[in-house]
């Protein structure tokens, strides 16, 4: 297992990549190598995937006010 | 029924034209694709069908843009009354969500922008001359461990993604609160892929940092608390 990773400024915008899902095949093969063998490596995944589900998940999800609803719906009849 | 131009006449025009040049609507396979002609009747259809489904996304990317309701309130209403005004130039079937939320930035970039306390591009034209620099390049990771995030509340990573410059707030908000594409995301704000790549990595290590200042505060993280 590597302790110290060379090139952990491309390896982590990968795992970007690869959480958001747009990576190519050959970047997943990659990662998949990198988790296996490079410690600073899996730490950077389990920060960025832990990141990501703080945002995707813990974030207040507000809805519209139904005023405003009615409001828009109200508006655009006028228009034409 | 009004024209288009008759029912521009009463909007600041300089904005709706940088908004929507004829014939550039999202997605649309071409440029020169003439403007639709949809009746009445399919407009409201449209306007029911396809754009108030995203309403709540659309609301929560505009708190989360202006940080205050009324404006918020306000920056929803004017994006969706501009996306029926313009409606002629949305293509029926194509991405409804990404055409909307391109209005909303687009407003918000004329209209609020300016009159919020933010320091409008100043800032992030720093940050962004910093964070190419070399010194940027050698210190791209920053010293975080997943265990120091993993118990923040929604309301403590809110506070610490507003603190971002708006444009790497943006870019967050879109692709991981949000899940569009990066596709979708440069068609949004208008900017090249490689750039919508480049300026989310900048913002997620912001965002780590203000995340890591915040853990050490709060005493997440024993070894880096002051």
């Amino acid at each position: 297992m590597k302790e110290h990773c060379g090139h952990s400024t491309d390896c982590l915008k990968m795992i970007q990549l690869i959480l958001d899902g747009e990576a190519t095949e050959q970047q997943l093969a990659r990662l998949k190598v990198n988790l296996e063998s490079c410690k600073p490596c899996i730490e950077m995944y389990h920060l960025e995937k832990e990141v990501k589900e703080l945002l995707t998940k813990r974030m207040e999800k507000r809805c519209c006010p139904e005023q405003l609803v009615a409001t828009i719906k109200s508006k655009i009849l006028t228009f034409s | 029924m009004a024209t288009i131009q008759e029912a521009m006449s009463d909007t600041p025009t300089r904005d709706d034209d940088q908004l929507l040049p004829e014939g550039d609507s999202i997605d649309q396979p071409s440029a020169d694709t003439p403007a639709r002609g949809y009746t009445d009747e399919q407009k409201y259809r449209i306007f029911n069908k396809e754009f108030m489904p995203h309403i709540d996304s659309m609301y929560n990317f505009a708190f989360r843009l202006t940080t205050d309701e009324d404006d918020a309130n306000d920056l929803v209403q004017d994006t969706y009354l501009k996306a029926f005004r313009f409606i002629s130039s949305f293509e029926q079937g194509t991405n409804a969500k990404a055409w909307l939320f391109r209005i909303l930035k687009n407003s918000f970039i004329n209209d609020y922008r300016k009159k919020s306390k933010e320091p409008a591009k100043v800032d992030y034209q720093d940050v962004e001359t910093t964070y190419n620099s070399e010194d940027a390049e050698a210190e791209h990771t920053v010293d975080l461990r997943a265990e120091s995030v993993s118990d923040l509340i929604g309301d403590e990573v809110a506070t610490a993604l507003n603190s971002l410059p708006v444009d790497f707030r943006t870019v967050i908000i879109l692709c991981d609160i949000e899940g569009f594409t990066y596709e979708e995301m440069a068609k949004i704000l208008d900017i090249p892929i490689g750039t919508v790549r480049s300026r989310l990595h900048r913002a997620r290590n912001l965002l780590k940092e203000k995340l890591r200042d915040y853990a050490s505060s709060m005493g997440y993280n024993e070894e880096n608390e002051e």
